[in-house]
């Protein structure tokens, strides 16, 4: 593999090169492939920087190295498409290579792709809110997955809210149980909170309230990866936070607590490992749907 | 209850057991009567000769085979009844095969056999023996004037026996091959066939058979039980293909939650290693929920209809489609 134009400033207004992308992506390599292994994984790629053209890829490059791993999913209009796994700390060097700067992997892993190990919101503030807006939903939503017997993490999205997973890693589930459960889910905190949450993709209702975004828990979209680097101004990245980070922010209304730059990620790391790890393997279940269809 | 519907001996070498006839399934097709559109009026149907247009009468009629166009021999009740098969109550087992040796394409009609009176430990040694043996017997008898070939084999500590087709009755595929195949099918492709193994392999389950329905009488059902209660009906049929349940759900989990926390607030599921707990929220969320709420027994048998009526009073419900669908549900039992 040839590591090409590492001087290219790939975020302008930070500086921050091409070959500083490379590096964090090798150095935050132990802690993120576990959970990018196994899951098809949508590339999204800067070739001139956050600030130029921008691309999202599902198909892995054809001109691969041969030593790329794929696994070949059925889309619905499209046929089969041959998605990147990223499983090694060569293929995420290789990845950043191609300034796919922003990693999107699916809820489920290749093996099974109707089956997602995971139930995602993405807490999505409509200015003037912000992610302290996005912190007061997501401790509503740990409250209400408490009550259900069953614990979520929250990580920051990189940008400017909040993602809350909620770990199922169970044998028998569908996009069907976890999309209807997580509308649901949306729809009761809009009920309970009609000032602060919609639960409508609709951009103009998003003002001033947190959009639950519920819709991700669909075969055909991906949520970014946790410690993926975003297109950012600044060389920010998706970061697992514990729930006592997330409330003193929230208390000390600090929404800067709350954003970290690929330097901050890996000092975090060193400090408290992956906080995303019990995601990994954590099974839980959802509560029952009331009748059987 | 079914009845029996007729009853017989099992026979085979020196064992016989009578047993009588259930049939295994219950037709579950609506049925329509014919109505004159203008005031209701059933309507009948009758014989009439093509010659005269006179009424005929049942024992007037004789059964013709056409042999050649317009042309036919004619057969009288009581010639036909020369030719029926012996009237035996007999159902003789000719033979004992594995069941994987019948294609299901020769299997007719389910019955169910029981023990006649008397005749209880006979048919359990023979159920058993069967199911030991796991062998299925092919056998013969008349029902209804008509000679059948038959199945039976044990399912539990119950016989089963499935009407068979003969192999005559039966369709052989080569001779519609240019039929089923207008061109010839290609070889597939390694890579192809690859990938729709992978296709089964993630469709692949167990059967169940319960999670099939027949929508279309459940809806058909609905409709009519709508119209039964002087309710227009305009497109209750056409629901589309799959309204969101979601506000269904949303009413319901927040019943059993406030169920939850009406009942034991303090005795919270233990949270992530990384504690910190939200009990300011906790109280205020509690008291605005259980407002609505019910007791948790209520909410468990009676979630259906009274998780109905808060989503139909939130915004958020979608109109009156998921009624259309409960209401299927409760006609077709």
């Amino acid at each position: 593999m040839r590591l090409t134009n590492l001087d290219k400033v790939l975020y302008p207004e930070a500086g921050f090169t091409k070959a500083e992308v490379i590096d964090y992506y090798a150095r935050v390599a132990d802690v993120m492939l576990p959970h990018l292994k196994g899951r098809p994984l949508t590339l999204k790629r800067y070739p001139d920087g956050v600030e130029g053209f921008n691309f999202y890829e599902k198909r892995c490059p054809e001109h691969r190295p041969d030593w790329i791993k794929t696994a070949t999913v059925l889309a619905d209009r499209v046929g089969e498409i041959d998605f990147c796994l990223c499983e090694d700390k060569a293929t995420l060097v290789w990845l950043a290579q191609l300034a796919a700067i922003e990693l999107h992997p699916s809820l489920a892993k290749a093996s099974n792709v109707d089956r997602p190990t995971i139930l995602a919101f993405d807490l999505d503030p409509g200015p003037p809110a912000d992610i302290i807006d996005c912190c007061r939903i997501a401790v509503r939503l740990r409250k209400l997955f408490e009550d259900f017997g069953m614990q979520s993490f929250p990580k920051t999205s990189g940008s400017k809210g909040l993602q809350v997973y909620v770990p199922l890693n169970a044998p028998k589930m569908g996009y069907e149980r976890t999309g209807t459960f997580a509308h649901a889910i949306a729809l009761l905190l809009e009920k309970q909170y009609p000032d602060e949450v919609v639960s409508k993709m609709t951009k103009k209702l998003r003002k001033g309230k947190v959009l639950v975004d519920w819709s991700q828990n669909n075969r055909h979209k991906t949520t970014v990866a946790v410690y993926s680097l975003r297109a950012k101004q600044h060389p920010t990245a998706s970061t697992p936070i514990g729930w006592d980070e997330l409330e003193s922010a929230l208390r000390a209304k600090k929404p800067d607590r709350l954003r970290f730059e690929a330097g901050q990620v890996l000092k975090r790391i060193e400090k408290h490992g992956d906080l995303f790890t019990p995601v990994l393997k954590l099974r839980q279940r959802l509560p029952e749907p009331p009748a059987p269809a | 209850m079914p009845r029996a519907i007729w009853s017989g001996t099992i026979s085979f070498g020196l064992l016989n057991v009578p047993v009588k006839l259930y049939s295994a399934v219950s037709k579950q097709t609506v049925r329509f009567r014919e109505l004159r559109e203008s005031d209701g009026s059933r309507v009948r149907h009758k014989r009439v000769a093509e010659a005269d247009g006179k009424e005929v009468s049942y024992d007037d009629i004789v059964k013709g085979y056409e042999f050649a166009p317009d042309q036919y021999v004619t057969l009288s009740r009581d010639e036909l009844s020369e030719l029926d098969p012996k009237k035996t109550r007999a159902i003789e087992i000719k033979d004992f095969v594995d069941l994987d040796d019948i294609d299901p394409i020769y299997f007719e009609h389910p019955y169910y056999l029981g023990p006649d009176k008397g005749a209880e430990r006979a048919y359990a040694l023979l159920t058993q023996a069967m199911d030991d043996a796991r062998k299925v017997a092919v056998a013969r008898f008349v029902l209804r004037n008509k000679e059948h070939l038959a199945a039976i084999r044990p399912m539990g500590d119950v016989l089963t026996m499935a009407t068979m087709r003969f192999a005559d009755e039966v369709t052989d595929p080569d001779d519609l091959r240019s039929e089923l195949f207008e061109e010839k099918p290609g070889t597939p492709e390694k890579r192809e066939l690859d990938m729709a193994r992978q296709l089964i392999d993630s469709l692949s389950t167990d059967f169940e058979a319960d999670k099939y329905r027949d929508e279309y009488r459940e809806s058909l059902l609905a409709m009519l039980e709508r119209k039964a209660e002087g309710k227009e009906v305009v497109s209750a049929a056409s629901e589309e293909p799959e309204p969101t349940k979601a506000p269904d759900l949303m009413a319901a989990l927040e019943e059993s939650l406030a169920a939850v926390r009406g009942e034991s607030s303090d005795e919270v599921p233990a949270s992530g290693s990384n504690g910190g707990s939200s009990g300011g929220t906790k109280g205020k969320r509690s008291s605005k929920a259980s407002s609505s709420s019910t007791k948790k027994g209520t909410s468990k048998s009676g979630s259906k209809s009274s998780s109905k009526a808060t989503a139909s009073k939130s915004k958020s419900a979608s109109k009156a489609k998921p009624k259309t669908k409960s209401r299927a549900k409760a006609a077709s039992k």
